[in-house]
């Protein structure tokens, strides 16, 4: 049984200087623009001008009648679905890989974890540049192979498969590095015990190590949904054209939630339209955050 | 004890650390005086410059006087804040130039939040948000009755009896070719084609293919067409807006004929791929024999490719009509921030006053832009009227429409739901102009406007 002590002053009063700063943080940051999101969507509300006129629910049934929001809603979830799904296998098999080999591991993990580390931006842009369909490097090289490229980020067809695959590319190592940790945690006398047992490699990944990673794989599927969820910066980044100002891929194939919540509210300028879907998109990554975990606690509970 | 007093300290510095990033001021450029207007050319202290619109330059003030302008602008912008600052020594000029890409972001958000500049930019595209959402100040009555006698069309700009900028020149699209290509092809000058028919022939003429690959497009209009659309109404002899301007006109068959003119150049005719370099970089690098694209490109390709060799010639019109009527996208005045005290207003009317006033200020900014001058005293200037640009756009400015301060959203809407679904999703032009129709008047119903077609000279030829 766990003793509890009871903390002297100054502890006391160290344990909460250190929470007060944090929790003013949250309010602000955190607390206050959810709550004042979910009173603007009840608006019809131009944070630029100070216009601000009550619209009841106004704003929700035009989102509920939105075919572009429809659109970016089965574009998130497109996106969400295989670039969570294709980096979480990936990142576990490279990360068992890695934890196998005897050199060069520190060398295999700064690979990996590079491009995570790189600006979004820079090599968001980059990609833009080896991908044009016409004087892109990345077609220049195909076309040596007597085959014409795809029109990437240009083709309606391509676009979002090359959103997808620049986000596996540049999320993929924090996945991989956070299986690694998961799989060098794993006890090795439960492994011995295994192998003592007469067991293969295909059955010690079966009843030891992917039960034991489980909550590591909860947490990165739940992270990383949440995040793809809310995806916007590298759609904005690979997708907009300076000339016309416009982004969200040609015939709105690669927009988002995110990025349509963005352009109502800083190109069309209707905040409280914008509020009412990012309430809408909330409560979507809410409920899914809700069903994943309970889900994975009728598994075999996850604690995470 | 030592260990937590650290601990606590650098939970202290890191979220404090948070915070340093917020509210950073933006730049402030000074700009450099290095224009050759500028350059001992400024008036002598007391005298007063220009016609009706006079400014004193012996006038003492006071004060500090912020401005913002798009970054692009400063080449032919700076001189004017040079010469303020020579004639107002105790003012104190902070200008700002922001890039084009961020600058609609930044300006509203900067003016609304009450840390905007004085004095700003302004294009009549945002005159929703801007005028009528509260954030631009009238100019003062007395400098508005002088306008009306100085430059033309001002009543045109007038909102509810008050004025809160004019049109600085009149400008519309053209079409930019290149020499080099255009010789390497046999062509010359006296091929210049005058309808849209022969512009095809020649395009065709001029693309240069490796293979299936097009190595130099005969015309380029990516991306999707851009603000090229709205000229593809005028030249099938419509009326771009209803009458309110709650509804867009395209949904007729003289404008599905252009349409499938312009699209078929791409598709049949192959002088271009959607996926093609976008126009404007495609014309600088020598890839694109053929161009439509604003006058403004002029000043820019005299900046940025001194070595190409170029020309420019109006917009065709189609063999039959009656003449290329087309979309007019002038440039206007600058904004007073409403926001900011009555001090500060006088201020950046003083600035305005000088620019009004003294013509090598809007002389500047013509040239650079490539706008056919509004002020009437340079309508018979030397220096405007050898530049070839500006040549062409006083001949043709009788058939360029001007239809008011349209949303800038409508341009996006055209490009996502017709050009892009026709040239790459194989979308009919049926379905594609049902779908755009329905996308823009939903931007349309929202938008507090009137469209001012209707009251331009020509306008009985527009069905």
């Amino acid at each position: 049984m766990i003793k509890r002590t009871s903390l002297n002053r100054n502890q006391i009063i160290f344990v909460w200087g250190c929470i007060v700063p944090s929790f003013i943080f949250f309010l602000i940051f955190y607390l206050f623009p959810i709550l004042n999101t979910f009173v603007g969507s009840f608006f019809n509300w131009n944070a630029l001008t100070g216009i601000m006129k009550f619209n009841g629910l106004t704003n929700y049934k035009d989102a509920f009648s939105d075919q572009l929001l429809y659109k970016s809603l089965i574009n998130t979830i497109y996106l969400t679905f295989f670039a969570v799904l294709i980096k979480t296998v990936l990142a576990f098999l490279i990360a068992l890989f890695v934890s196998s080999v005897k050199s060069f591991q520190k060398i295999y993990r700064s690979i990996f974890f590079f491009p995570t580390i790189c600006t979004m931006i820079a090599t968001a842009l980059v990609f833009r540049f080896l991908l044009q369909p016409e004087a892109g490097t990345i077609n220049g090289y195909i076309s040596i192979l007597g085959l014409a490229g795809p029109g990437w980020l240009e083709d309606p067809v391509w676009a979002m498969p090359t959103v997808i695959l620049y986000t596996i590319w540049k999320d993929f190592g924090y996945v991989f590095l956070i299986f690694l940790a998961g799989i060098q945690g794993i006890p090795t006398d439960v492994l011995e015990a295994g192998d003592i047992d007469g067991a293969t490699g295909v059955a010690k990944m079966k009843y030891i190590t992917l039960p034991l990673l489980k909550p590591i794989t909860v947490y990165n599927v739940v992270t990383q949904v949440i995040g793809s969820l809310q995806i916007f910066t590298s759609i904005i980044a690979l997708t907009n054209n300076a000339s016309t100002s416009s982004s969200g891929g040609p015939m709105y194939t690669t927009t988002t939630t995110g990025l349509y919540i963005y352009q109502n509210a800083f190109v069309s300028f209707k905040f409280g339209y914008a509020s009412a879907i990012a309430m809408i998109l909330f409560l979507i990554i809410l409920i899914f955050t809700f069903i994943q975990l309970k889900v994975s606690e009728e598994d075999g509970g996850t604690n995470t | 004890m030592k260990r937590r007093v650290i601990s606590f300290l650098l939970a202290t510095v890191m979220i404090v650390g948070i915070f340093v990033g917020c509210g950073k001021k933006e730049d402030v450029s000074q700009g450099t005086s290095s224009s050759v207007a500028s350059v001992a050319s400024t008036a002598p202290v007391g005298e007063l410059i220009g016609g009706n619109v006079k400014f004193d330059t012996g006038k003492k003030i006071e004060g500090t006087l912020n401005v913002w302008f798009y970054e692009d602008g400063k080449r032919f912008i700076q001189p004017l804040f040079d010469d303020y600052q020579k004639y107002r020594p105790g003012v104190k000029l902070n200008v700002t130039y922001v890039p084009w890409g961020d600058y609609w972001k930044k300006i509203p958000v900067a003016v609304s939040g009450g840390n905007g500049p004085d004095l700003f930019y302004f294009h009549n595209s945002f005159q929703n948000l801007m005028v009528d959402g509260g954030l631009m100040a009238p100019y003062p009555k007395e400098l508005v009755d002088n306008l009306k006698k100085d430059y033309k069309n001002v009543e045109q700009f007038d909102i509810d009896g008050k004025t809160f900028y004019i049109g600085v020149g009149g400008g519309h699209g053209l079409i930019y070719y290149n020499k080099d290509i255009w010789s390497q092809a046999g062509l010359t000058d006296a091929d210049i084609p005058q309808t849209w028919e022969q512009l095809r022939e020649i395009a065709i003429k001029l693309t240069q293919k490796n293979a299936d690959k097009i190595k130099v497009s005969g015309f380029n209009f990516n991306p999707g067409a851009g603000a090229f659309i709205n000229d593809w109404q005028f030249l099938s002899g419509r009326f771009l807006f209803s009458e309110d301007g709650k509804k867009i006109m395209i949904d007729n068959d003289d404008f599905k004929k252009t349409l499938k003119f312009f699209t078929d150049l791409y598709t049949v005719d192959k002088v271009c791929t959607p996926t093609f370099p976008d126009s404007q970089q495609s014309f600088k690098d020598g890839t694109t024999a053929m161009i439509w694209m604003h006058p403004f490109f002029n000043g820019i390709l005299k900046a940025e490719t001194p070595n190409l060799k170029y020309g420019v010639f109006p917009l065709p019109k189609f063999e039959g009509a009656q003449r290329n009527w087309h979309f007019n996208n002038p440039d206007v005045s600058m904004g007073i921030n409403s926001k900011v005290d009555d001090k500060q207003k006088e201020l950046a009317a003083d600035l305005l006053t000088l620019f009004f006033a003294d013509d090598k200020y809007m002389r500047e900014w013509d040239l650079a832009q490539g706008l056919a001058p509004t002020k009437i005293s340079l309508e018979v200037d030397e220096t405007l009227a050898k530049d070839p640009v500006i040549q062409i756009l006083m001949k043709d400015f009788d058939n360029s429409v001007y239809v008011g301060p349209a949303p800038d959203a409508m341009t996006q809407d055209l490009i996502q739901n017709l050009i892009d679904p026709i040239l790459k999703g194989n979308i009919s032009i049926d379905e594609a102009m049902k779908n755009s129709v329905a996308k823009v008047n939903k931007t349309l119903a929202d938008f507090n406007w009137k469209p001012t077609e209707r009251v331009w000279s020509y306008a009985n030829e527009l069905k």
